[in-house]
């Protein structure tokens, strides 16, 4: 059951058999599957409980309240990334665009040789299949994919570039762009609407807008987690405390390395935080002669894996015109013109599986405070990736291409986009980020990682981690079916 | 570096230094002004659509944005936007805030920040400018009257 804002506002003490702190895929796949197992399982959300047709269209509002640090997440470092990720039950997923794919097994093969993990890819496969079963992994339907998704097909296919329409947990889409968002129409599968039936399962308690601040241990035990009610408004109402025998940090890789520095547990390695990977993200916009209507598209429809052995994945991303407009240097009368760009427009990015990392540290009032600095090999991928879209662009019939730097200039043919970014210092390109991943990095390895083989925090006797931030290195794919295997896999350990 | 360079990055640091050590929380009300003001130059009524910035609304919502804010980016947006506030100083030689400055001159100003020389300028203009216009563009019936027609 969902508890409501109002019965819980004032503070609340409970008892339980298992804890989870955070309710996106990691924390909600393990609590449905403790409380079917007869566990009775309390998940404590930061963020608020959102009922499918309360979803909007209004970027602002949602932006806002439903987004970890009201979206406004910068890391500090050259260039800065724009970080997003979700705060509401269910987590990132609700507001993701909905891409489901698995990693290469290369991938998992490398968590064991580097930092000992203790499964195979073979062992993890059982696990993918179910995540891809419950969540109805299909292909985007190209009946409903857009115009923008359809020209770029067009125009990987002019270059004889590999590409394909992306698999997505949204069978039933109808492709009205809103995924970012919140689904209204329910045809985005998410961890709350399949695994966690809608916070319909018995024993399972899910209490929204309780931010965990304090874990009190002993010895090695966690005692209790506490924490504040926050009100509708962002101010804290009444502080709450659970007491369990058992306790999950799903808080995701940006809130579990705070949540464990703040409290000084785990971090004998002084690994905490560390090795943050982000799939830094770039994009650029074509412009088309005919109207492309994105805002009735799938955002993220169709990819091009034809760099994919350089670390570079090419997709679509769609935004909505307020997200459009807030990302494009239009003031005054040039707005007006900017409102006919984004008509005939089609974004596409470049994601890079990064050889970068970063760190996550703990500020005072217990948000993440994000250090992402560039390895010069990623600047360079990141360029490749932008000049690669602009030829993708101009082969789909594309008039011109923004190229998607600070100055968002503007060019003509594959040449010109060359020498553009040639010049570009790595300062002067735009850098967004989706999917963080690996501050406390799961193996056997004591030296590197903070969670070991049994999703335990080192350290530790009654407290799991399991989330994107058990994921050691980067995927170069989104990380949701990987942190639903996981999640399964720490399930399992968890019931024994 | 031109004397005039270095007088104009001398105001700036000032601007900024007054701007980080003069953000204290009584003043989150006042300090959401130098944005609505901005969406209100951006946004006047028939520039962009027959709708013009709503400002009171904006003011409303920015207060719960504000609370919900961390430490950390409070902090930060609120330096920009005393930048904001007291740059006038250096782009149109005026000492008055940016918004108590009539209409017309905030106009001026911001041709002025975006096109400065100054990448720094430019940047933060960009990344002030992003919160009046995710607020104004989220307007339902503003997308409507653009012809942004949803198929749901």
């Amino acid at each position: 059951m969902i508890l409501k804002i109002e019965e819980i506002k004032n503070g609340f003490n409970e008892k339980c058999d298992v804890c989870i702190v955070g309710s996106g895929i990691g924390g909600g796949i393990i609590g449905s599957k403790l409380a079917k197992a007869g566990l009775k399982v309390i998940l404590l959300e930061a963020g608020p409980f959102v009922p499918q047709e309360n979803y909007t269209r209004h970027a602002f509002k949602t932006m806002r309240d439903l987004y970890m640090n009201s979206g406004f997440m910068i890391t500090i470092g050259l260039p800065p990334v724009a970080l997003t990720a979700g705060s509401l039950v269910g987590g990132t997923m609700e507001i993701y665009s909905g891409t489901c794919l698995r990693p290469n097994p290369q991938v998992i093969d490398g968590w064991q040789k580097n930092f000992d993990f203790g499964y195979s890819y073979n062992d993890l496969e059982k696990f993918f299949e179910e995540a891809e079963r419950t969540l109805f992994v299909s292909p985007a339907d190209p009946s409903v994919a857009g115009k923008g998704n359809l020209l770029i097909k067009n125009g990987a296919e002019k270059l004889g570039w590999k590409g394909r329409f992306i698999p997505r947990s949204a069978d039933g889409c109808i492709g009205c762009g809103n995924c970012n968002l919140g689904c209204f129409v329910g045809a985005k599968k998410t961890v709350f609407n399949t695994f966690m039936e809608n916070g319909k399962i018995e024993n399972l308690y899910i209490y929204p807008m309780s931010k965990a601040i304090k874990i009190e241990s002993e010895k090695g035990i966690v005692r209790k987690i506490s924490g504040w009610v926050i009100d509708n408004e962002g101010r804290k109402a009444g502080k709450f405390s659970i007491s369990a025998d058992r306790f999950v940090l799903s808080a995701g890789s940006l809130m579990t390395p705070v949540l464990l520095l703040h409290n000084n547990l785990c971090n004998s390695n002084g690994r905490v935080g560390e090795n943050l990977h982000i799939h830094p993200a770039v994009g650029n916009m074509g412009y088309f002669p005919e109207e492309t209507e994105m805002w009735n598209s799938i955002i993220q429809g169709y990819m091009v894996e034809e760099f994919e052995d350089e670390g570079i994945r090419i997709e679509g991303g769609f935004p909505p015109i307020e997200l459009f407009m807030m990302a494009t240097p239009f003031y005054l009368e040039e707005i007006k013109n900017a409102i006919d760009l984004y008509k005939h427009a089609v974004v596409f990015g470049g994601m890079i599986k990064e050889e970068s990392s970063g760190r996550v540290r703990a500020s005072s009032d217990i948000t993440p405070r994000i250090f992402y600095t560039f390895k010069d090999s990623d600047i360079k991928r990141m360029k490749k990736a932008l000049l690669a879209i602009a030829e993708l662009f101009l082969s789909a019939g594309a008039e011109k291409v923004f190229l998607g730097t600070v100055s968002f200039t503007e060019v003509k043919s594959k040449k010109e986009a060359e020498e553009v970014l040639e010049r570009t210092s790595k300062e002067d390109i735009l850098v967004s980020a989706y999917h963080p991943m690996g501050t406390c990095a799961i193996g056997g390895d004591e030296r590197k990682c903070v969670v070991d083989n049994n999703f335990m925090a080192r350290g530790m006797e009654n407290l799991y981690i399991c989330d994107g931030s058990i994921i050691p290195s980067p995927l170069g794919v989104n990380p949701t079916l990987t942190i639903a295997a996981l999640s399964f896999l720490a399930a399992e350990k968890l019931k024994k | 570096m031109k004397r005039r360079e270095f007088i104009i990055s001398g105001l700036t640091i000032s601007i900024s230094i007054t701007g980080f050590y003069g953000c204290s929380k009584r003043e989150e009300g006042i300090q959401g002004e130098p944005l609505t003001s901005l969406g209100e130059t951006l946004f006047q009524k028939e520039f962009v659509s027959s709708r013009e910035f709503n400002k009171e609304e904006f003011k409303k919502e920015m207060k719960i944005y504000f609370n919900k804010l961390p430490k950390d980016a409070k902090l930060g947006l609120k330096w920009m936007m005393r930048f904001l506030e007291f740059s006038p100083v250096i782009f149109l030689y005026s000492f008055k805030r940016f918004s108590s400055l009539p209409l017309k001159k905030r106009e001026e100003f911001i041709r002025k920040m975006a096109k400065s020389r100054f990448k720094m300028v430019r940047l933060l203009l960009f990344s002030l400018k992003t919160l009046p216009t995710l607020y104004y563009f989220s307007d339902e019936n503003l997308k409507k009257e653009l012809g942004i027609n949803y198929k749901a």
